[in-house]
């Protein structure tokens, strides 16, 4: 599993959902968070992580103002630091257009709502698995 | 001219199908956000001699091509802020703008679960914009003119309520 320590990047308008995905997260045993309310503020906060501290997990909701989750995650998967890191997709919708979109955005991972913490941590082992069998860059 | 008799039964009926992929998201929604489980008791056709009194009503409304609903859930206080202390880990003693947020995102979720359910009967529906409305004791009345049907859940923390209002668009409600 993903260290308890990585940096991670909650993205939500929603600040009750923002609680309830580091609610989860903290229960997985992971500890450092930062917030995000949309794709664009989203995309500040990793302008400014830079290449010194990126985030190693960002887990944003799919309908937002400014930017949506899709549109960050194609945006982020443009940086070079970004290409192949764990990117997750909450949502409450689960429509097939939706996933395919999100699946050729090059996502690491979907999550439906309401979730559950032990969903959410399947979910992060899945993609800590996957990632651990790619071959090293 | 059509028979009020069976429009009104009609009526109900589309109603009645309604309300019960609502019911079943809130039921699904709360057993896995919150860890509450709830059964459905038997629907009640609400009059005014039966109007209830809420302390909390989130809502939004649908509409159809051919129908507009208004989808209500009620609660009193101490079941919503039970049940928003199950969602986020916490014990809330009064209503936070925190809350109106949980709420809002709690009718979100279950209209999102809603829905091809909805369209599995032949509602393809679109939302609104959902409103949470906090109060003391408060009197719901609704926009449209339909019977109202209440679904009474209860719930290990106490009763909730899932209402629907549904009326035929006539030539008349057009804009």
């Amino acid at each position: 599993m993903f260290a308890k320590d990585i940096n991670i990047l909650v993205v939500d308008d929603m600040m009750t959902m923002r609680k309830l995905v580091k609610k989860s997260l903290t229960e997985l045993g992971f500890t450092r968070f930062t917030e995000a309310e949309n794709g664009e503020a989203a995309l500040e906060k990793v302008k400014i992580a830079g290449l010194s501290t990126p985030f190693q997990l960002i887990i944003s909701d799919w309908n937002m103002p400014k930017m949506t989750g899709i549109e960050l995650l194609k945006t982020v998967r443009a940086m070079p630091q970004y290409k192949n890191s764990p990117f997750v997709l909450l949502t409450a919708e689960s429509e097939k257009s939706q996933v395919l979109e999100a699946i050729q955005a090059r996502v690491s991972g979907y999550v439906t709502k309401p979730f559950t913490t032990q969903a959410l941590g399947d979910k992060l082992q899945a993609i800590y698995n996957a990632l651990s069998k790619q071959p090293a860059a | 001219m059509a028979n009020p008799a069976s429009s009104l039964q009609e009526l109900y009926k589309t109603n009645v199908k309604l309300c019960y992929p609502f019911v079943e998201a809130l039921l699904s929604t709360i057993k896995l956000q919150c860890g509450v489980s709830g059964r459905v008791g038997k629907p009640i056709f609400k009059s005014p001699e039966l109007e209830d009194r809420v302390d909390i009503a989130i809502s939004a409304s649908i509409s159809t091509s051919d129908s507009m609903a208004s989808v209500m859930l009620t609660f009193t206080k101490p079941v919503f802020l039970k049940l928003m202390g199950k969602m986020f880990g916490e014990i809330y003693t009064d209503f936070t703008p925190e809350l109106e947020d949980g709420g809002k995102e709690l009718i979100n979720i279950v209209f999102n679960q809603a829905k091809k359910p909805l369209a599995e009967k032949g509602f393809a529906a679109v939302r609104s914009i959902p409103q949470v409305i906090f109060g003391n004791n408060m009197k719901v009345s609704y926009l449209t003119r339909g019977q109202t049907i209440a679904l009474p859940i209860d719930t290990d923390l106490g009763p909730i309520s899932v209402e629907i209002t549904a009326q035929e668009i006539s030539v008349s409600d057009s804009v």
